[in-house]
C-alpha cells in the first residue's frame, strides 16, 4: 500500500495541498488533511464548489462543512458509504479509498495537452504570454535609466522598453570583394588594386552607419534567394536542354539581349513612325523660327552666322521693342507669329511627306535598277561561258576526223575510269554505310540512355529536395519537443511512477505464484482425504463381510462383530471431530481477522473522540443557548 | 540559418592558413565590436596585428564574419547548429572554438542589438499634467467646471522626442483611466494562460 500511499501524497501535492515532506504513507494523516485534500480536489472537479480548505474550529461547523464534502462525493457517484463520519473518525482504509475516488475523477486535461505535440502557435502564444507577464511584474524604470531602449533584466534577458533607440530596417547595397582567397579563379589585376585599395570597408558603405546590419543581412538574403531561385530554374529547365551550366547563362544571356534589343527596336520604330515631334525636331524648329524672325532683316547667311548675328541683334532691339509696342501691339505680334508659324509648320509637314515619299520611290527605283543590273551580269557571264565552248569547236574544225578520233579516246577512257572509280566507290561505300548505320544505332541508344539518365537526376534532385525539408521540418519539431520536454521534467516524477507500477507487477506476480502453490497443495491434501477416507471405507467394507460371515457360528465372533461396529461408529464419530475442529479453527481465524479489522478501526478512541466531540458541540449549544438567552 | 555562397567562400578565407591565428583572433574581435558600436573602418585598416594580410581577402573575411554572426543572432541559432555551419565551411576546430565561444558570450548582445532594429510606437516616458477651473466662458455668465491639461511625454525612433498634449473633462479623464486600466487587465490575463 505503501506505493500507492506515495503515488496519492505526490498527487495531492501537485493539486496544491501542502504537505510536510516527511509524510509518506496515510497513516500519518489527519482528519484535518484528508479534508483540505478532498476539497481541493472537489475544486478542481467542480470549477463552482466552494469551500474554506481547513476545518473550523467550532464542531457544529465542522460537521455541516464534513456533510458537504460527502454529499458532494456523493452527487460524484461515490458507491461506498460516505458522510462526516468518512471525514472525521474513519479509519485509513477509507479515506484510501475516498482519496484513489478523487483523484480518479480529477479532469485529465493537463495530461491530453502534454500528449499531442503542441503547435508552433500555442508555443507562441504562450511565450508571449510568458513575456508580458514578465514584463509586468518588472518594475518601472525612467527612460535614461536604459541604454539605447535596452534594459537587461539578467545578463542574458533583455527586453526593448521605449523607443529612442529604435530605428526602422532600411537597406543600402552593399559590396564585399568575394574570391580573393581562391587561387583557380583569376581576378583581374585592376580589380584586385580596387578590392585592396579603394574598396570602403562594409561597415562604411551605407550612408548611415546604422543600416550596416540591416543592409548584410539583406545581401545575404538576397543572395540566398538568387542562388535558390537559380537552382530551382537550373532543376527545371537547365537540365532538360542538356547544356553545361556555363553554356545555359551564356544562351540565356543572349536570348535576353536579343529580346531586349528587339523591344528597343520596337519601341523605336514605333516612335519615329508615329511621325510626332520628337525633341530633336522641337528643337530645329524653335531654333529655325528665331532665325527667321532676326533674320528678315540681315538676309541670307550660313547658319553659324545667323546664330551670331541673333545674339547681337537681340541685345539691340530689345530695349526698342520694348519701348515702342504697348501690350495690345504684343498680342497682336504674337497671334501673328503663331500664325505663320502655323502655316509654316503645316506646310513644312507636306513638304516633309512628299519628300518622304519621293525618298521611298527612289529607293524602291535603286532596288530594281540592282536586280536588273545582276540580272545581266548573269546573263553576261553565261554568254561568255558559251562563247568559250563555240570558240573551242571552231577550233577544232578543221582536223575534223582526226579529232573526233581523239575525243572519242578520250571519251572512252574516261568512261572507263568512270567505270573503275564506281567500283572502288562501291567497294569503300558498302562499310561505310554499315558503320554510318552502326554508328547512328549506337547514338540512338545512348540518346535513350541519357534521357533516361536525365530523368533519374531529375527524379534524384526531386528526392534531395524532399528529403532535405523533411530533415528540416524534423529537427524543428525535435527542437520543439526538447524544448517541451525540459519544460516538462521538473514537474512529473514519471519513473519514479513507472518504477513503482513495475515493483507493484512484480509483486503481483510473486503472490499469484504463492497462491497457486497453496492452492495445488490444498488440492493435493484434499486428493489425499479422499483417497484416505476410501480406503477406511473399502477396509471396513472388507472386514464387516468377513467378520459377519462367522459371527453366526460364535459368541466371540458375535461380540466381536458388535465391537467392530462400535469401533466404527467411534471413528467416524473421530473423523467428524476432526473436521469440526478444522471448521472451528477456521471460523476462530476469521473472528480473529475480524477483530483485527475492527481494532484497526480505532473504535474506542473513535468512540472517545466522538464522545468529546459530543461534550463539545453540547457545550457550544448551551453557549449559544445562553446567548440567545441574555 | 542559410549562408550565401559568398559568405560561405569568405568564411572559407577566414579559417584557411593565409590569415594566422593570431590575426583571425584579432579579426573576430573588431568584427564583434563593429557590430555593437558604429565603428570607425580605419581602425581595423590601421591595425598593426591585421597589417600583413592583403586588404582585398580583409575585407573579405570580415564582411563574411559579420554576416555569420548577425544571421546566427537573427535566426537564433545554437552553438551546436553554430558549429555545424562552420564545420560545413571547413574551418580548423580551435577556429571553429574561438568563434562558438565568441557567439555563445555575446548572442544575447546581439540579439539585443538586432532587436533596435524594429518600427516603433511613440514611447511614453512621462506625463505632466495641471488641473484648471473653468469659471466662465464668453457665452457663459457661470461654467465651474474643472479642466485637466495633460502633457504626455514620448519618445520616437532614432531619439526624436515629442509631446502630446490635450486637455479634458473630469469624466473624460475617468474613462481614459478606465480604459487604461482594463487594457493592462486583460493584458494580465493574456500572461496568465
Amino acid at each position: 500500500m505503501e506505493e500507492v500511499d506515495g503515488i496519492i501524497i505526490s498527487t495531492l501535492k501537485e493539486v496544491g495541498c501542502d504537505f510536510e515532506d516527511e509524510i509518506a504513507s496515510l497513516t500519518q494523516f489527519t482528519p484535518e488533511m484528508v479534508v483540505e485534500a478532498s476539497v481541493r480536489c472537489l475544486q478542481i472537479i467542480i470549477p463552482e464548489f466552494q469551500s474554506p480548505t481547513h476545518l473550523p474550529d467550532a464542531m457544529s461547523a465542522r460537521f455541516r462543512m464534513c456533510t458537504g464534502l460527502a454529499n458532494a462525493c456523493q452527487e460524484l457517484g461515490f458507491q461506498a458509504e460516505v458522510g462526516y463520519q468518512t471525514f472525521l473518525y474513519s479509519s485509513v482504509k477509507d479515506w484510501r479509498k475516498l482519496l484513489m475516488f478523487l483523484l480518479e475523477k480529477l479532469p485529465k486535461e493537463a495530461a491530453q495537452t502534454a500528449d499531442e505535440p503542441t503547435g508552433a502557435g500555442i508555443l507562441l502564444t504562450r511565450s508571449i504570454g510568458a513575456e508580458i507577464g514578465a514584463s509586468l511584474r518588472t518594475p518601472w524604470t525612467p527612460s535614461y535609466c536604459k541604454r539605447e531602449s535596452v534594459r537587461w533584466t539578467t545578463p542574458t534577458n533583455w527586453r526593448i522598453e521605449g523607443s529612442s533607440g529604435l530605428h526602422a530596417f532600411t537597406a543600402s547595397d552593399v559590396q564585399a570583394p568575394t574570391g580573393t582567397g581562391d587561387l583557380q579563379k583569376k581576378i583581374p589585376k585592376e580589380v584586385k588594386l580596387y578590392y585592396a585599395q579603394e574598396m570602403p570597408y562594409v561597415v562604411a558603405q551605407p550612408v548611415l552607419t546604422r543600416d550596416v546590419l540591416s543592409s548584410l543581412l539583406a545581401k545575404n538574403d538576397s543572395e540566398v534567394a538568387a542562388q535558390q531561385e537559380w537552382e530551382a530554374e537550373w532543376n527545371q529547365a537547365g537540365l532538360a536542354s542538356r547544356l553545361s551550366e556555363n553554356e545555359y547563362k551564356a544562351k540565356k544571356k543572349q536570348k535576353l539581349m536579343k529580346k531586349l534589343s528587339e523591344q528597343l527596336r520596337a519601341h523605336n520604330k514605333a516612335e519615329t513612325s508615329s511621325g510626332a515631334l520628337g525633341l530633336g525636331a522641337d528643337l530645329n524648329q524653335i531654333l529655325s523660327s528665331f532665325f527667321e524672325r532676326s533674320g528678315t532683316g540681315h538676309g541670307k547667311g550660313s547658319r553659324f552666322q545667323h546664330a551670331e548675328k541673333l545674339q547681337f541683334a537681340k541685345e539691340e532691339d530689345a530695349p526698342v521693342a520694348v519701348e515702342a509696342t504697348s501690350e495690345e501691339d504684343l498680342q497682336q505680334q504674337r497671334e501673328q507669329e503663331l500664325a505663320t508659324l502655323r502655316e509654316q509648320l503645316n506646310d513644312w509637314a507636306s513638304q516633309y511627306e512628299k519628300l518622304e515619299l519621293d525618298i521611298k520611290k527612289y529607293t524602291a527605283g535603286i532596288e530594281r535598277m540592282r536586280e536588273e543590273k545582276e540580272q545581266q551580269e548573269l546573263q553576261n557571264k553565261e554568254n561568255e561561258d558559251a562563247y568559250r565552248i563555240k570558240k573551242g569547236t571552231y577550233d577544232l574544225l578543221p582536223q575534223a576526223d582526226e579529232n573526233i578520233e581523239k575525243l572519242k579516246g578520250l571519251v572512252q577512257t574516261s568512261s572507263d575510269r568512270i567505270a573503275k572509280l564506281a567500283k572502288k566507290w562501291e567497294e569503300i561505300r558498302g562499310p561505310m554505310m554499315k558503320e554510318l548505320r552502326e554508328l547512328k544505332s549506337q547514338s540512338d541508344i545512348t540518346e535513350i540512355q541519357i534521357q533516361e539518365l536525365l530523368q533519374e537526376i531529375q527524379i534524384l534532385r526531386e528526392g534531395m529536395k524532399e528529403v532535405a525539408d523533411e530533415t528540416r521540418l524534423k529537427d524543428e519539431l525535435y527542437k520543439q519537443l526538447v524544448g517541451e520536454y525540459e519544460r516538462m521534467t521538473k514537474d512529473t516524477s514519471r519513473s519514479a511512477y513507472t518504477r513503482r507500477i513495475m515493483e507493484i507487477v512484480a509483486n503481483i506476480k510473486k503472490q499469484k505464484e504463492e497462491i497457486n502453490k497453496i492452492l495445488t497443495d490444498t488440492k493435493y491434501v484434499q486428493k489425499e482425504i479422499n483417497q484416505l477416507s476410501g480406503k477406511l471405507d473399502r477396509v471396513f467394507q472388507v472386514t464387516d463381510e468377513q467378520v459377519f460371515k462367522d459371527a453366526r457360528k460364535d459368541e466371540a465372533r458375535r461380540s466381536a462383530y458388535k465391537l467392530l461396529a462400535s469401533i466404527r461408529d467411534n471413528s467416524k464419530q473421530v473423523v467428524e471431530a476432526i473436521h469440526e475442529a478444522g471448521q472451528v479453527k477456521r471460523e476462530q481465524r476469521d473472528l480473529e481477522e475480524q477483530i483485527d479489522r475492527e481494532t484497526s478501526k480505532k473504535v474506542t478512541s473513535n468512540l472517545e473522540k466522538i464522545n468529546s466531540d459530543y461534550q463539545q458541540m453540547k457545550k457550544e449549544n448551551a453557549q449559544l443557548v445562553a446567548q440567545l438567552k441574555s | 540559418m542559410e549562408l550565401s555562397g559568398s559568405t560561405v567562400t569568405g568564411l572559407q578565407l577566414a579559417g584557411s592558413s593565409s590569415i594566422d591565428d593570431k590575426s583571425f583572433n584579432r579579426l573576430t574581435q573588431l568584427v564583434l565590436q563593429s557590430i555593437m558600436e558604429d565603428t570607425d573602418p580605419s581602425i581595423i585598416q590601421d591595425d598593426g596585428k591585421l597589417s600583413k594580410i592583403n586588404q582585398g581577402m580583409l575585407k573579405e573575411c570580415y564582411s563574411s564574419l559579420i554576416i555569420l554572426l548577425i544571421e546566427g543572432a537573427r535566426t537564433d541559432t545554437d552553438t551546436t547548429g553554430m558549429r555545424s555551419t562552420l564545420e560545413d565551411c571547413k574551418l580548423t576546430p580551435d577556429r571553429i572554438e574561438v568563434l562558438v565561444t565568441l557567439y555563445n558570450d555575446n548572442k544575447a548582445k546581439l540579439r539585443a542589438r538586432l532587436g533596435r532594429i524594429r518600427s516603433s510606437f511613440p514611447y511614453l516616458t512621462d506625463v505632466n499634467w495641471r488641473l484648471d477651473y473653468y469659471i466662465k466662458s464668453n457665452h457663459l455668465e457661470r461654467v465651474d467646471k474643472p479642466v485637466y491639461t495633460i502633457s504626455l511625454n514620448t519618445e520616437e525612433g532614432d531619439g526624436k522626442k515629442k509631446d502630446v498634449i490635450f486637455s479634458c473633462t473630469q469624466e473624460q479623464l475617468q474613462d481614459l483611466v478606465g480604459k487604461l486600466k482594463d487594457a493592462s487587465k486583460s493584458l494580465e490575463k493574456f500572461s496568465q494562460q
